[in-house]
């Protein structure tokens, strides 16, 4: 009996009950279906994590307290640092605080504070919409001037043309817009950047009653600098504040892999449950063939009767096995596809089934059915015929 | 007559069940000429079907020896007694044994498919044998849309399409009525006319008057040989309303 007869017979097998074989398949068509999907979910969230790190801006590196050690800068400490640290060409102290209300005429909206500097704009790689940004003059002078984000905008039911030049009132103080920002998109941590108003950190620290930044930014030149730059913030901290781990200083490379390498726990973690899942298909498919071997007891006395060899019982049964595992492991791929296709549109990021995770998916499926298809195939080839026909 | 297809030399067979061993065989010297035409009959656990499993490779016996059309089969393994099973054997069951998902046809290509015969090939001798056992207009009935008479023909077809040199059958009409049983029994007739050897297990002595020899099988032994009367033969198949057919 060639191969080609095997398939024959065993299609004919499962196409008997397509509804069983489904069932039996089932646990190899989720646990690959599985796979896929935790393979492009982390793919997707490592590419988003990516991007909102690159969106922080070029080149920087970012200093901040360690909550707790009661370590606190001052926003002079922005420009003496960089007089110290050689490689850093800009530096700047934001102070963020908590969210107020904005109101213009009868609408208003939460937005988050943000005092900085006019450094912000170039250090963060941000673009206006219209008008102009936060001048040192206006730093200076503690002017109460805004630079808002479009969410912030819309949700004043202003556009960028007309909202130059209104007043608006952040946290009850009278502010004028001065410019609008093109959005920002998500930020590291995923949340949404635009629903901002940056103003002067000088007349911040009235708005948010802080003489504290939370943050310094430091920019250099190129990226390789960088990781020099970190290693001499870190040292001049430790001189600073002599307790352990006092302050912070990442660069966006470590962030990125801070991040990722979270990311690619999560992923293996979800993954190998994934396999476990396959693993529990393909017992599955083991005890429904066992099943099957003495349900067709009969079958396999009469075709030993008139000359089928064991290894052609064995290959047939073995075929039915890889057959559904195989055929499950393609309708797990092609419902992950659709699964990730769906979730990318819901959670609007772009994700992709990566052909990696498919063959491997499929791979494993197969080999699945293979190891686990052996032993019912060696119990059906190993039927006496006498008794097997006698069987009823 | 010529050399013999079958011969088996103190053939015995013992189950052991346990402290208790059974006795099925005890010592048979059993030899079938080609050409010839035998019944087996005998009472019920005598070793009837006992003896055609050895004489059809389906069983291997515990003592003696069995030289299958000029060979001798003590000894071999499980797949080479596969293939002589294959190859010179045609074995028809009381209950036909097709497989219901395949075709008439398909289950007479079957042991032609394990033969590792090509798709054209193995059709035109199916086709073939099908139409010897009248039933070219239903081969591509299922089982199930067939008569018991109609499956026990389409299974005389599979056992036919290799061309054996033995055809085995055990107990052929014990599911059938006596109409559709004097047509099998007619068809194995007409087949050993044409030169066929045939071995049938019955305890039904109007089956066993189509046959030349009547061997009679009782508690392991062979008890007895009768020649059938070519005009008590020829009468059975007479009898037979599908007798005008071979
Ligand atoms: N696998 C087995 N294990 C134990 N004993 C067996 C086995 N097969 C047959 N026997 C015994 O061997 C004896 C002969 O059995 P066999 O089937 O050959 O009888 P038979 O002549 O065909 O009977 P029947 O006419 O009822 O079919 C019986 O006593 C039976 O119990
Ligand atoms: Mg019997």
């Amino acid at each position: 009996m060639n191969l080609w007869e095997s398939l024959r017979m065993a299609v004919l097998a499962i196409r008997t009950s397509v509804l069983r074989s489904f069932l039996t398949a089932l646990g190899i068509i989720i646990g690959v279906a599985t796979v896929i999907i935790v393979v492009a979910l982390g793919q997707g969230a490592r590419a988003a994590v990516a991007q909102r790190v690159e969106s922080l801006g070029t080149n920087l590196v970012i200093a901040f307290p360690s909550p707790g050690s009661g370590v606190q800068f001052t926003a002079g400490m922005a420009r003496s640092l960089k007089g110290r640290v050689p490689d850093v060409t800009a530096a700047m102290p934001v102070f963020s605080g908590r969210g107020a209300a904005v109101v213009w005429h009868t609408q208003n909206t939460q937005a988050s504070l943000q005092g900085v500097s006019p450094q912000w704009l170039s250090m963060r790689g941000a673009h206006l919409a219209a008008g102009s940004f936060i001048t040192s003059q206006q730093l200076a002078g503690r002017s109460r001037v805004a630079v808002v984000g479009q969410t912030v905008l819309t949700n004043l039911g202003l556009s960028p043309a007309t909202a130059v030049g209104r007043q608006i009132f952040v946290g009850g103080t009278a502010f004028t817009i001065e410019g609008v920002l093109q959005p920002l998109g998500a930020g590291v941590g995923g949340q949404s950047q635009d629903s901002i108003v940056l103003m002067p950190y000088t007349t911040s620290q009235d708005i948010l009653h802080t003489a504290y930044p939370s943050e310094l930014y430091f920019q250099v030149a190129q990226a390789k600098d960088a990781a020099l730059v970190v290693g001499t913030l870190d040292m001049i901290f430790s001189h600073t504040y002599p307790r352990p781990n006092a302050v912070n200083v990442a660069s966006q490379d470590q962030l990125l892999s801070t991040l990722s390498s979270v990311n690619r726990t999560l992923t293996l973690t979800l993954g190998s449950v994934a396999a476990v899942s396959l693993l529990v298909g393909g017992i599955g498919i083991m005890n429904i063939m066992l099943v099957s071997v003495v349900e067709r007891t009969r079958e396999i006395g009469l075709r030993k009767a008139i000359g089928a060899r064991r290894r052609d019982v064995l290959r047939q049964f073995l075929i039915e096995a890889v057959l559904l595992s195989g055929g499950g492991g393609m309708i797990g791929v092609a419902f992950g596809a659709l699964a990730t296709h769906l979730g990318g549109l819901l959670l609007k990021t772009p994700m992709a089934v990566s052909p990696v995770s498919a063959a491997v998916g499929l791979s494993f499926a197969l080999a699945v059915g293979v190891v686990f298809g052996m032993w019912p195939a060696a119990q059906a080839s190993r039927l006496d015929p006498i008794m097997a026909l006698r069987r009823d | 007559m010529t050399a013999p297809v079958v011969e088996l030399r103190g053939v015995a067979k013992t189950y052991r069940m346990g402290s208790v061993t059974v006795s099925a065989l005890r010592d048979v010297d059993l030899d079938v000429a080609a050409g010839d035409m035998v019944a087996i009959t005998g009472p019920s656990g005598s070793g009837k079907s006992t003896l055609m499993n050895i004489v059809g490779c389906l069983d291997r016996p515990s003592q003696g020896s069995y030289v299958l059309a000029g060979r001798c089969v003590d000894g071999l393994a499980d797949d080479a007694l596969a293939e002589t099973r294959n190859r010179s054997i045609g074995f028809v069951f009381q209950s036909f044994h097709l497989l219901s998902r395949l075709s008439a046809l398909e289950n007479v290509e079957l042991p032609l498919v394990y033969r590792g015969m090509g798709v054209r090939r193995r059709r035109a001798l199916a086709c073939q044998a099908l139409a010897d056992v009248g039933l070219e207009d239903r081969m591509h009935h299922l089982p199930a849309q067939l008569s018991g008479g109609q499956q026990q023909r389409v299974a005389v077809a599979r056992a036919l399409a290799g061309r054996p040199s033995l055809l085995l059958a055990d107990e052929p009409t014990g599911n059938l009525d006596s109409r559709a049983g004097r047509d099998v029994l007619a068809l194995f007739q007409g087949l050993n006319d044409e030169g066929m050897t045939v071995v049938v297990v019955t305890h039904d002595p109007l089956v066993a008057r189509h046959c030349r020899r009547i061997l009679s099988v009782a508690d392991g032994l062979i008890a007895g040989c009768a020649e059938v009367a070519a005009g008590e033969r020829l009468l059975a198949a007479a009898a037979a309303p599908g007798g005008d057919r071979a």
